[in-house]
């Protein structure tokens, strides 16, 4: 008896994290998709010098940021990954839609930039009891630029 | 260089295959070790057990030994008669050791064995007996348990378990519990070994102290009619053969070895 309580107590949260990350993944996956599509105009690079040539009119420090839940099929496909080593497949995927998510969110955080500069990408794991992550931060900052209208037209 | 705009046609970030595929091979993998380890280191446990030296035993029962606190003066008469009954077995179990018998107040008909040669019976089990031959084979039981050395086989193969996880992750963190399923499926198993072979043995102290073997299924038939019949599957999970399991193999044994049930003694009024 003890032994089915033992198996309802893991497999309920891992079928459950498997059933609903893995929709939430597949939709944040499309609507990555149409954004990036989107906002292809607007270049983001780690370039320190600009990509125009045009006079600068303004500057500023633009920030995106996410915060993605880890759900528990992830966390325990990744406890048994750490058992045996190689490529973590569940939390690839997971920090990629952060990464990607946290550039658009600092696109759309500047509307009318003409591009942003020197941008750089911060990772950090939120941890709660017993050390176990239950999620991670992805910030991206950078520096907008927005050059004078009548001449910024490419 | 002009910079140009363009998205990636392919995410090379994220290694291809399916999510599920890698869990389940992994999963599998592991538990069939932790299966086999366990197994293998259980199976070692035993054989150090079985080669160990009377001192031996002596010295490690004592750094596990339990003294237990005085029972209550209502069960004073109870625990003089079975402590008599449990002397008069010691010779036949071929336990040298001194036995100590506690009797306990509970609702549930149990026995069970401390390290330490400590013999704790629920007092309702002096209800679910009928006669002093059924009480004889649960306390033979309990005794073959001793003088089997199953308190040491457990204590081992717990040792084993703690050490085995502790080692797997590093911090005894949740990990080790994803795979508990496995360890538990060849513990169970086990244990009902180990019980069935109580069994065996208390069958053979019977015969060896009142002549026959009678009474011998008493206390499992009066449980199989309070519990009723059980799914299969749970007996399977569980630590100790399904009663109506019991019983037939206690007659089985009783057939096999020839042994008969004779006059039972009445059990005294308490």
């Amino acid at each position: 008896m003890d032994l089915l309580f033992l198996i309802a107590f893991w497999s309920v949260p891992i079928a459950l994290g498997y059933i609903f990350g893995r929709m939430a993944e597949a939709k944040h996956y499309r609507s990555i998709i149409t954004r990036e599509k989107a906002l292809l105009g607007l270049p983001a690079t780690s370039l320190k010098t600009l990509l125009g040539s045009a006079p600068v009119a303004r500057s500023e420090l633009v920030t995106g940021s996410v915060v993605v839940a880890v759900d528990h099929f992830k966390k325990a496909a990744s406890a048994l990954r750490s058992l045996v080593g190689g490529p973590v497949q569940s939390y690839e995927s997971l920090l990629d839609r952060a990464k990607r998510e946290a550039v658009l969110r600092l696109k759309e955080s500047c509307p009318g930039a003409h591009e942003i500069v020197n941008v750089r990408l911060e990772t950090m794991p939120l941890t709660g009891n017993q050390r176990q992550i239950n999620g991670v931060e992805v910030l991206a900052y950078g520096t907008a630029i927005y050059y004078m209208e009548s001449i910024a037209a490419p | 260089m002009k910079y140009q705009a363009s998205l990636p046609e392919h995410n090379d970030n994220v290694t291809p295959g399916h999510p599920l595929k890698d869990f389940v091979l992994i999963l599998a993998g592991l538990s069939a070790a932790v299966l086999v380890g366990y197994l293998v280191l259980g199976w070692l446990v035993d054989v150090v057990v079985d080669r160990m030296g009377p001192q031996t035993e002596a010295r490690l029962t004592q750094l596990v030994a339990w003294t237990p606190p005085a029972g209550e003066p209502a069960m004073r008469t109870r625990e003089a008669w079975a402590q008599a009954l449990v002397d008069g077995m010691r010779t036949c179990a071929g336990v040298s050791a001194p036995v100590t018998v506690r009797v306990h107040r509970s609702d549930t008909p149990n026995a069970m064995v401390a390290p330490g040669g400590v013999v704790i019976v629920m007092s309702s089990l002096f209800d679910s007996v009928q006669s002093e031959n059924g009480m004889a084979f649960v306390l033979a039981h309990e005794l073959s348990h001793m003088a089997n050395r199953d308190h040491l086989r457990a204590f081992g193969r717990r040792l084993v378990l703690i050490a085995a996880a502790t080692l797997l992750t590093g911090d005894g963190s949740g990990t080790a519990g994803v795979l508990a399923p496995a360890q538990h499926l060849g513990e169970s198993g086990y244990s009902r070994g180990r019980e069935a072979a109580a069994d065996a043995t208390a069958l053979a102290i019977l015969q060896c102290r009142y002549g026959h073997a009678g009474g011998a299924t008493e206390l499992f038939e009066t449980l199989q009619r309070e519990e009723g019949e059980t799914p299969a599957l749970v007996h399977y999970l569980a630590s100790h053969p399904s009663m109506g399991a019991r019983i037939e193999a206690v007659r089985a044994a009783m057939r096999q070895a020839g042994l008969k049930a004779g006059t039972l003694q009445p059990l005294p009024r308490f």
